[in-house]
């Protein structure tokens, strides 16, 4: 059962319980526990599973470690303690992994300086191991293995099929899982959880420990961590220690009037306030959403305000970045010697990076959780202040980040999504476990079901993955090429096939794709990395930014790219990097703060009324609310106010008689995504008439030449239809095929590195499409196809709020209303002002040649 | 049965699907059998599949011939019949051998042009009792692979040389959407007529002419108006579409988008 833990202990009770010498040197080091630490560090001791959520800086990673570091010295004071790991302790990225390794060696090495003034020798040892570990020290591992393993997700299950380490494995008593919410959201996450079931499997039982920055619901990131036993979730108490820390948080515009400024008076007030806030405050951290917007902060402070940022007091830190720069900026913020540090969202998660003042966020951060997580870098200790300010540039963003800053005060924080039944990783897990020994069908499957991941898998997918680990899709003299595993149904037994097996795993396991592969290079100096899709667009001579210096592509050569120093402005000003998506909690927030509005319209209140609303409710300023309500008014007076009661469906004819229909569903871009194809994939089929797509946050757009009957195709969808047409629709797109190649790397019907080579991804974008043609007319059922289109519509759009809208309609909870515009309405502006995203085609492949070549003969006729 | 288009490309060469007939020869080109087990070796995990796929191909070719009353006895593959460059792969021994005996069961010869791909495909066919040969004429016209130019060209006295090597397909598009489709080209090269194959295989469309580089030195090193007057005759499904000179294709495709 997941249970709130309510119980708070006593220093008393504590000290009790923690070993003489440890009890001593935390009286040396603090004045008393934190909260977090009196709620959760006599769980530990007692062997039970705790989720502690708390802000950074709340010495969560002590509150982790002190009983176990207590428990270890009891051991060793005594004698007992054998050379075997009995703590783990796993986060998502290396430089975190480093980090905590260096914040034990202060406690572990004075208190063995303690001991040893006492004649004792402890001898408590604690190691890293990732992908970065070298041999020697591997092997020295094995030898004296250490008794606090720090780790990756990748690595442990890479551990967990190494024959004699996997031994020192099997007396582990704790597990502690950092940053837990974000492995949670995505594969690695599910990876992680099949790898502790694994263990638990291996070890028998042991204490989960989860650590996690301010999320919701925690039951689900608690039930994520301990999984299933018999159906039925593991104990876990929660501790949730959040908004002790005050949050000094402000949504500001950089000009009084946010409708009228253009774009280059906006860009102006927007450098000049940024370079405001900086100078004002000791160290700032800015985030951007994308790298191509980190790139451009760096690049216009430094252009515009050369007396204040230069070569050695700005940096900027993405994921693009070598490894060499992103360490160099960490480590120079670290010693105070950055005024700014410009990032994407690579510094969301804890690694340390000293004292930071200020945290600006210059567009949008979408979601609640990201916005605590990004401003929670600032202020240092528990009770210092975190000071975060939200720059916001056009009306949209402004409504937006105002529900978020409201949500964020009142501490209504989104849900979070954990993607379950993914049959790639599964695929990746049964061959682990095939490696481990043999297994009967029925016992491995329960032990999958333990994992919240898996917990609802069914028994044909179960199979059929298990079929196709054993090559069953390919003819019975060729299988034993293709065969990972063997597969006896008489006897009801799976193990490993070929003695390559385990380098096979060790050496292509994981949930990353690799998509961003190409190095920059400089002179022979790696300066960074590009994304494949950004490579392919560059020309020789064009130029474009990276680590806030600027480049001239020569050439491409594999993946390896030549640049050299170049100065002016870029010629590729930025790169499509995935814009983070609105999160769905929120958009129904502001959804219902429209309905409020149209309300207050509606019966006439005045607009000093609606002001100290709007000022009241969202917590922004007088400048903002009057923006705010300039917008609404104009949307009210002009169409109609859409919301959470009201679909809004607006017709207007653009240039040359081009049709839209603008769907005002503000319920971010990845139900939209969903809604929109499905729309236009029943509207081509019906009207055979190829239809425009485009997607935002707050709504999407269809268009064609023609007549085009958006709502018909919209009427003709429902909650239970949605699924089968969605899949019809992607079927063709680039979206799936890329997917395809990375599922299929995840299940190893791609071996990323395989005899010794490693392959680029451009070659394997043509080869990944070669297989998934084949798969599709092998089988439509095929495990590693289903996966994909399940990560397309559940993971990348989201099919399953998109059912919900649907239901809120047939249920009457939303109504459907039509309006005719003759130039789109305020709210439709900014969506119908962005370009189209995709075109859907009605015509199969020879349609199309015919209809091709019967224009290029009509051409060259006339 | 599928019916097939026939259609004539110059006088005495017809186009039948992926293949040419000149009187009763059928020649096709580039098959890369063992191009999965390549794959493989690349850590692509594809069965083998193309194979079947060829032969039915050619069984249909053949089928329709015979039923059209102009059956071929005589089959000329113009080059790269496998993958590998230096050595036999298992499924290349095992594909080439079965796809020998098949054609010797059909056709009263078989006359196997050498590609670039083919350095060992000999010792395979030698067996078999098969000669690999650098070109072979029916008449005015001259099979050869393509990947380099002969030595003798201007002494030749073939009018028309046929060449593979190349695997020319034409990328349609409209819009976001675009569609490869084979095609066998016909244009001039150093006062001779030149038609270039597409490949016989179904792995992939081949490259784009119109947008990627060329392979063939044939092609790389014309001028670019007597490359612009290359005729394009597309093949899908069976049919084949005329789509006139590359200039014409470009220029018209520029004005759709």
């Amino acid at each position: 059962m997941i249970t709130q833990q309510d119980k708070i202990y006593s220093e008393k009770e504590i000290y009790r319980n923690l070993h003489p010498a440890v009890r001593k040197w935390f009286q040396d080091k603090f004045d008393n526990f934190t909260p977090a630490q009196r709620y959760a560090i006599m769980d530990i001791h007692q062997g039970k599973n705790v989720l502690i959520s708390s802000p950074t800086g709340s010495g969560k990673t002590l509150t982790a470690f002190l009983s176990i570091i207590s428990e270890l010295t009891t051991l060793a004071d005594k004698g007992e303690l054998e050379d075997k790991v009995y703590c783990i302790y796993i986060s998502p990225l290396k430089a975190l992994d480093n980090d905590i390794e260096k914040n034990l060696e202060e406690p572990l090495s004075e208190i063995e300086e303690m001991a040893k003034k006492e004649g004792k020798i402890l001898g408590i040892r604690k190691a890293v191991r990732t992908g970065d570990t070298p041999q020697s020290q591997r092997a020295a591992m094995l030898r004296k293995p250490p008794h606090i393993l720090i780790t990756t997700p990748e690595t442990l299950s890479i551990l967990l099929v190494a024959p004699k380490f996997r031994e020192k494995l099997s007396h582990v008593k704790y597990v502690i899982v950092d940053e837990i919410h974000s492995l949670a959201e995505n594969k690695r996450g599910v990876h992680l959880s099949m790898s502790l079931e694994r263990l638990q499997h291996l070890v028998g039982s042991f204490t989960r420990v989860g650590l996690s920055a301010t999320v919701y619901p925690l039951e689900k990131v608690a039930s994520f961590l301990v999984g299933y036993e018999y159906g039925e979730v593991r104990d876990c108490l929660i501790v949730d220690i959040n908004y002790l820390k005050k949050l000094d948080m402000e949504v500001i515009c950089p000009v009084d009037d946010i409708i009228a400024a253009d774009p280059d008076e906006m860009n102006t007030a927007m450098y000049d306030l940024l370079d405001d806030l900086i100078q004002q405050h000791k160290t700032t951290l800015i985030f951007t959403n994308t790298r191509s917007g980190t790139e451009s902060v760096v690049f216009n402070l430094k252009k515009r305000f050369s007396d204040n940022y230069h070569g050695q007091n700005i940096m900027a830190h993405h994921s693009s970045l070598s490894k060499e720069l992103r360490l160099e900026a960490e480590n120079k913020l670290k010693d105070g010697e950055l005024k700014v540090v410009v990032s994407s969202t690579s510094l969301e998660l804890g690694i340390d990076i000293g004292y930071i003042d200020l945290v600006i966020l210059v567009s949008s951060p979408k979601s609640v959780s990201r916005a605590l997580q990004r401003i929670g870098r600032s202020g240092h200790r528990l009770h210092d202040k975190s000071k975060g300010r939200i720059l916001v540039v056009d009306r949209d963003d402004l409504v937006e980040c105002s529900l978020i800053l409201k949500n964020a005060l009142e501490g209504k924080i989104d849900s979070i999504n954990i993607p379950t039944n993914c049959l790639d990783v599964l695929s990746q897990h049964i061959y682990g476990m095939a490696i481990e020994n043999k297994w009967d069908i029925d016992y491995a499957y329960d032990v999958i079901k333990k994992s919240y991941c898996y917990k609802d898998l069914s028994e044909s997918d179960y199979l059929s993955v298990l079929s196709y680990m054993a090559g069953e899709y390919t003819s019975l003299e060729e299988r034993y090429v293709y065969a990972k595993i063997w597969v006896d149904y008489d006897q009801n037994m799976f193990g490993k096939r070929g003695r390559l097996a385990r380098m096979l795993y060790s050496t292509n396991i994981g949930t990353i794709p690799d998509r961003t592969a190409a190095v920059v290079k400089c002179a022979g100096k790696v300066v960074g990395r590009i994304e494949e899709e950004f490579m392919e667009k560059l020309r020789k001579g064009d130029s474009f930014v990276l680590g806030g210096n600027i480049y001239r592509f020569n050439y491409a050569r594999g993946m390896s790219v030549n640049v050299s120093p170049a100065s002016g402005p870029p010629t590729i000003p930025s790169w499509f990097s995935e814009q983070l998506p609105l999160a769905f909690d929120l958009a129904l927030d502001i959804q219902r703060f429209r309905a409020n509005m149209e309300g207050k319209f509606e019966y006439g209140r005045s607009k000093e009324e609606i002001m100290e609303f709007i000022h009241d409710y969202l917590y922004v300023d007088y400048n903002a609310a009057n923006s705010i309500y300039h917008y609404f008014r104009e949307q009210y007076l002009y169409a109609q106010i859409p919301s959470n009661h009201k679909l809004l469906v607006e017709f207007y004819t653009g240039f040359g008689g081009r049709k839209f229909v603008v769907f005002h569903s503000l319920f971010g871009r990845r139900v939209n995504d969903a809604l929109s194809r499905a729309v236009a994939y029943v509207i081509a089929k019906k009207y055979k008439r190829d239809v425009m797509i485009s997607v935002s946050d707050n709504g999407f757009y269809l268009s064609s030449e023609g007549k085009i009957g958006g709502l018909e195709g919209f009427q003709e969808l429902n909650s239970d239809n949605l699924v089968d047409i969605l899949i019809k629709a992607i079927d063709k797109t680039e979206t799936l095929a890329s997917r395809f190649r990375h599922c299929a790397g995840r299940s190893l019907m791609i071996l990323r590195r395989y005899k010794g080579q490693e392959k680029s991804v451009g070659r394997q974008q043509v080869k990944g499409k070669i297989l998934l043609k084949f798969v599709q007319e092998l089988d439509d059922n095929f495990s590693i196809l289903k996966e994909a289109r399940r990560e397309v519509i559940e993971d990348y759009m989201d099919v399953k709020n998109a059912q919900r809208v649907l239901e809120w309609i047939e249920s009457g909870q939303m109504e459907v209303k039509q309006i005719n515009t003759k130039i789109p309405s305020p709210f439709a502006f900014n969506l119908v002002a962005q370009g189209y995203l995709d075109v859907l085609k009605y015509e199969e492949r020879i349609e199309f040649i015919k209809r091709m070549h019967q224009a290029i003969v009509n051409e060259i006729g006339g | 049965m599928k019916s097939i288009e026939i259609k004539k490309i110059m006088s005495g060469v017809e186009i039948v699907d992926l293949a040419l007939k000149i009187e009763d020869y059928l020649i096709i080109s580039d098959l890369h059998l063992g191009y999965e087990q390549s794959l493989n070796s690349e850590g692509f995990m594809i069965p083998k599949f193309q194979f079947q796929r060829i032969l039915e191909r050619l069984e249909e070719i053949m089928e329709f011939l015979h039923s059209n009353s102009s059956p071929v006895s005589k089959i000329i593959i113009n080059g790269d019949l496998k993958h590998e460059f230096g050595k036999i792969s298992r499924q290349e021994w095992k594909e080439v051998n079965k796809l020998l005996v098949y054609l010797k069961e059909h056709f009263e010869e078989i006359i196997l042009i050498k590609g670039n791909h083919d350095n060992f495909t000999p010792y395979i066919t030698s067996i078999n009792e098969i000669r690999v040969e650098e070109s072979f004429s029916i008449g005015r016209f001259q099979m050869l692979h393509g990947h380099k130019i002969p030595e003798n060209l201007d002494e030749l006295e073939e009018g028309t040389l046929i060449i593979g090597h190349e695997h020319p397909c034409i990328g349609l598009r409209s819009g976001e959407r675009v569609e490869k489709i084979k095609c066998f080209l016909r244009g001039e090269f150093h006062e001779k007529n030149l038609i270039v194959m597409p490949s016989f295989n179904f792995v992939t469309e081949g490259s784009d002419i119109l947008h990627e580089q060329l392979l063939s030195p044939f092609l790389k090193n014309l001028e670019k108006n007597q490359w612009d007057d290359f005729e394009v005759y597309g093949v899908e499904n069976f049919e084949v579409f005329h789509f006139g000179r590359i200039k014409q294709i470009i220029s018209a495709s520029q004005r759709f988008v």
